[in-house]
């Protein structure tokens, strides 16, 4: 009896965390489709009106920005930075690589922002601000949707994990 | 003389531009290829091309030089991106008024001329993109060159420098004698050291890099750099009060006002000018007449006759 007690408790809490960590993975995509639009903004200052070299752009970004979107620019820097023969291109999307890994983004949140590396640097500044406005624009159109999801979708994850694990403990006994 | 540009200093500043596998073609030349090298073109979907002196070469796939231009490697789209890239440090953005002017000066004074679909607005080039080929052109820093002539650019009565023009074709090594002109003059040795100013349009003289002369121009000289040769000829008068400006290349109605506003300011120039001889320079009006009015008191003709910076003859002008 004692047994069966504890294993209730223990499928109750862990749906009850899934369903938290699924709550707090809405509330920190939302934040950091923020964070990556206020650094794409940064990074639009220094190319657009600095004139500053990329690596250096994406170096100072980085500084200025939260884990994980740091490290996109970080990697980016790293990489244009050794003067190996890496195009912006490759550095971005290895940025990207090591960021998703790190980072609460869905696919197409990844796929909103690799649509930036065949562009990076390519071009006069004007097309540059073009691009980066654009892809911040995105960004925060994203952000909205991210925003409603969590409103709609915070409680239903929050104790939809142990209304699920009480659901399933009822099940079994 | 020393010419100054060893295959490691190529290798450096010119070769780590390229691609890997392109890099890897180029490390087979001998060292005296690179101490001839001038040119290195790729053009896409083109065979790779080195001059070097007087030979245009291909590179083959395996690295050897060839005459037979069907066997040297073809150019790839993706190597001109890369090249791109990496002379633009990821940053074309930056070097937009370069662009707009057909090159990119890249560390070591070396240029990167750029062809491609060039975009007008308003009858002035908006922008360069889509580029189709790049020719790299190796700066030549040729110390002691300028010797020979140095003692005819002062007047023996007075000890003023004569107003000069060099002469020559293209690949003459005009340039070159003016660079050293240049430093000479701003050196002093043995007589005292002159202010200078270099208005340098085309980035070719003292080769600057975000505005830092990678070849040497002396130390009293000042660089206008990227600056249109008749508005840096004013500027400099009006605010770095020069003894001696220099420039390349004059040719054009404005340039010739603001040399005879130098002369009237009671500043030297020392020029260059396109021409095969003495007669091809007075068919060109504007040059006929600033030598008609007695603006330059020394003309200097060069040739390749044996080689670039062949001093063919040294005129002293006289109007009258």
């Amino acid at each position: 009896m004692m047994l069966k007690a504890i294993g209730m408790v223990m499928i109750i809490a862990a749906c009850g965390v899934w369903g938290l960590s699924g709550a707090k993975g809405l509330e920190k995509r939302q934040e950091q489709l923020g964070e990556l639009k206020a650094a794409l903004g940064f990074l639009e200052k220094e190319i657009c009106f600095m004139h500053t070299n990329l690596s250096l752009a994406m170096q100072k970004t980085a500084q200025f920005t939260q884990f994980p979107a740091r490290l996109v620019f970080a990697v980016a820097a790293r990489e244009l930075g050794q003067k190996k023969g890496v195009t912006a291109e490759e550095a971005w999307l290895k940025g990207l690589q090591a960021m998703r890994q790190q980072a609460q983004l869905q696919p197409k949140d990844i796929e909103l922002l690799a649509s930036l590396a065949a562009q990076l640097g390519v071009s006069n500044a004007s097309e540059q601000h073009k691009a980066l406005a654009a892809l911040q624009e995105e960004l925060s159109l994203q952000q909205q949707k991210a925003q409603r999801e969590l409103d709609s979708n915070h409680k239903l994850w929050s104790y939809g994990g142990f209304i699920m694990g009480a659901a399933i403990v009822l099940l079994l006994i | 003389m020393p010419v100054v540009s060893s295959p490691t200093q190529i290798k450096r500043e010119v070769l780590s531009y390229l691609p890997v596998h392109i890099q890897r073609l180029l490390y087979n030349l001998k060292v005296e290829d690179y101490q001839q090298l001038e040119e290195i073109r790729l053009r896409c979907g083109q065979p790779l091309v080195v001059r070097i002196g007087e030979r245009e070469l291909a590179v083959s796939r395996e690295g050897f030089l060839t005459t037979l231009l069907p066997q040297g490697y073809r150019v790839e789209p993706d190597d001109i991106c890369r090249v791109i890239a990496s002379i633009s440090d990821n940053s074309l953005y930056a070097f937009e008024e370069d662009i707009r002017r057909g090159f990119i000066t890249i560390p070591g004074g070396h240029r990167v001329g750029l062809a491609g679909q060039v975009i007008l607005k308003e009858q002035s080039i908006e922008l360069m993109k889509n580029f189709g080929s790049l020719c790299f052109r190796v700066a030549r820093e040729v110390k002691g060159c300028a010797d020979p002539v140095m003692p005819t650019l002062f007047s023996a009565s007075k000890g003023t420098l004569h107003n000069t023009l060099i002469v020559s074709p293209p690949r003459c090594g005009k340039t070159t004698l003016l660079r050293d002109i240049t430093r000479r003059i701003s050196e002093g040795a043995p007589r005292p050291g002159l202010n200078v100013v270099v208005v340098d349009e085309r980035s070719e003289i003292a080769g600057c890099y975000q505005g830092v002369p990678q070849l040497d121009v002396g130390p009293r000289t000042d660089i206008l750099d990227g600056c249109p040769k008749d508005i840096g000829m004013m500027m400099a008068i009006r605010a770095l009060s020069p003894q001696v400006v220099v420039t390349d290349e004059i040719g054009r109605q404005s340039d010739a006002e603001a040399v005879m506003e130098c002369i009237h300011a009671g500043v030297n120039i020392i020029s260059t000018a396109h021409a095969e001889s003495l007669e091809e320079l007075r068919q060109r009006p504007i040059l006929r007449k600033l030598m008609a009015d007695g603006v330059f008191k020394l003309i200097i003709i060069l040739s390749r006759r044996h080689g670039p910076g062949q001093i063919e003859q040294v005129i002293r002008w006289d109007a009258s």
